[in-house]
């Protein structure tokens, strides 16, 4: 059984995962600037260019705005099959991609809920929770 | 915006090894195929070839996969450029080369493409393919897969628009139609709704045939200046305009779910031709997924917002429809040897408007429209193409 993908921290990114790791926060980058928020962490404003971004905790407070059940999918989630993937949208103005807690067979678009942060094989992830 | 280019570029040769399962080919010895057959359509030699483009291969990468067909294949023109834009790139690189030749760079252009990624990957292929449109840290350890990311797609199409599962499985069943047709098409055997409805579930709401099949296989064009066109066999089809849009790489970065840069491309392509979306007689438009077929047909002009999977249940979609699409197979059906996948819609534009399609043929046709997206529809390269 190979091993599902993690991620690797990025200098960019280190902070979001720290928070999560370390202090069990959702954190994403707000420029100061433009005053928008952004997912995922970059060294810029990926809206104006702007090179003053400031990381911020997030309410966690999310709505689905795609879902999908994955019957085929990565040969390493083949034991969770069929899994869900979701886009949301999280409350302070920014997207995430995350898996479903309970992978529930009937999520669907505009469910409301929050992002969670769960350990999966040793790695503190981000995922969502329906309310 | 500058109009339609006085001596517009010529397509003037075609080369093609179909798609399907090739035990004994390699990615160069299918680009090699597709080339020299394509040289030889046009009435060249390969010493009148001064430039080529190349693309991308899962099966042999390369850094610089047209330098790298130079040297298999002995091919020696001066100029040499990869470009690899995934599904769009067919598209993108005929634009290029048609801004070569009227630049007054080079005369002929071979644009080729190739991929042994069914027989050279087999089951690998799959997970090859899936891992590349995933983002490595904000998607990919969620599961994502490059049919996941359209599923998402579809499943924000669904919701938006009143749309059944049967009116869109008419596209796959129009399409497997058309491809019964082609001698060269990999997937050939006829299918009808209840057969998409049935086939399991890949990624919700996209189901196994909603998805292209991995195809060996490899194409080729020459692209030609209109002053040297002259010098080939057939005279050439006009590229009249090309136009793009891109706005993303990843599905999570993706500004919206229900409009892509492919409304962009067209305009610009329809603009630059001079043409409208009504005049056109044949399109052939990329179709990853029976999803991707239906965004890029609504972004036309010629279709509204949700209305494709009608369109393709009333038969508009069909040859002797409102507009023929994909009158080859399409990639669901002809299908999908990476960049050749979108080469395969060229070569059928071109064999349309010289009138050489047999029962594919629509009638009179001399006006085409080839559309390719690349990534998660975050890529579009529009080209019109019309008969001399």
């Amino acid at each position: 059984m190979t091993d599902k993908p993690v991620p690797t921290p990025t200098p960019e990114s280190a902070p979001f995962w720290t928070a999560a790791r370390d202090e069990g926060r959702l954190a994403y980058q707000s420029c100061l600037n433009c005053a928008r928020a952004q997912h995922y962490p970059r060294a810029l404003c990926g809206h104006c260019g702007g090179k003053q971004l400031e990381w911020r905790q997030s309410s966690g407070r999310a709505v689905v705005y795609a879902a999908t059940r994955v019957h085929i999918g990565l040969p390493s989630f083949k034991a969770e099959a069929p899994y869900d993937i979701v886009l949301v949208d999280v409350e302070e103005g920014f997207r995430m991609v995350l898996n479903v807690i309970g992978n529930p067979e009937d999520i669907a678009i505009g469910d409301a809920g929050r992002v969670v942060l769960r350990e999966r094989d040793g790695t503190v992830l981000p995922q969502f929770e329906r309310s | 915006m500058a109009g339609r280019m006085s001596a517009p570029a010529r397509i003037t040769g075609l080369g093609s090894t179909g798609a399907g399962d090739f035990e004994t080919s390699t990615a160069m010895s299918l680009h090699a195929e597709a080339a020299f057959a394509a040289i030889a359509d046009a009435g060249l030699l390969p010493h009148d070839i001064d430039a080529i483009l190349g693309a991308y291969s899962l099966v042999e990468p390369q850094a610089m996969m047209a330098t790298a067909f130079m040297e298999y294949s002995g091919l020696k023109p001066a100029i040499a450029m990869t470009i690899s834009n995934a599904g769009a790139t067919a598209a993108m690189m005929v634009m290029q080369a048609a801004m070569l030749v009227e630049q007054g760079y080079c005369r002929h252009v071979l644009v080729v493409a190739g991929d042994n990624r069914l027989s050279g990957l087999r089951s690998g292929a799959g997970a090859a393919i899936a891992a590349l449109g995933a983002h490595k840290q904000w998607e990919l350890p969620w599961g994502m897969t490059v049919p996941a990311a359209y599923a998402l797609v579809a499943s924000r199409y669904l919701h938006e628009y009143d749309v059944s599962p049967e009116q869109l499985a008419a596209i796959p069943v129009t399409q497997r139609r058309h491809a019964s047709l082609h001698p060269l098409a990999h997937k050939r055997t006829p299918i009808n709704v209840q057969d998409v409805l049935a086939s399991r579930m890949i990624a919700s709401p996209l189901r196994l045939l909603d998805c292209c099949p991995n195809s060996d296989g490899g194409a080729a064009l020459i692209v030609s200046a209109a002053d040297a066109s002259k010098d080939t066999r057939a005279g050439g089809v006009a590229v009249l305009g090309a136009g793009q849009g891109n706005t993303h790489e990843y599905i999570v970065a993706a500004p919206s779910l229900t409009q892509f840069g492919c409304k962009q491309s067209a305009a610009q392509a329809f603009a630059r031709a001079s043409v409208a979306p009504g005049d056109i007689y044949v399109a052939e438009i990329y179709d990853s997924f029976t999803i991707t077929l239906a965004v890029g047909l609504e972004s036309m002009g010629l279709f509204e917002k949700g209305e494709a999977g009608q369109a393709a249940a009333r038969g508009d979609l069909g040859l002797g429809g409102r507009l023929p699409c994909n009158t080859h197979g399409g990639l669901l059906s002809f299908g999908h040897s990476g960049a050749a996948g979108g080469l395969f819609h060229f070569v059928e534009a071109v064999e349309q408007l010289r009138g050489v399609c047999g029962e594919r043929q629509v009638k009179d046709a001399e006006l085409a429209f080839v559309h390719g997206d690349g990534g998660i529809l975050g890529a579009h390269c529009s080209v019109i193409l019309g008969r001399c």
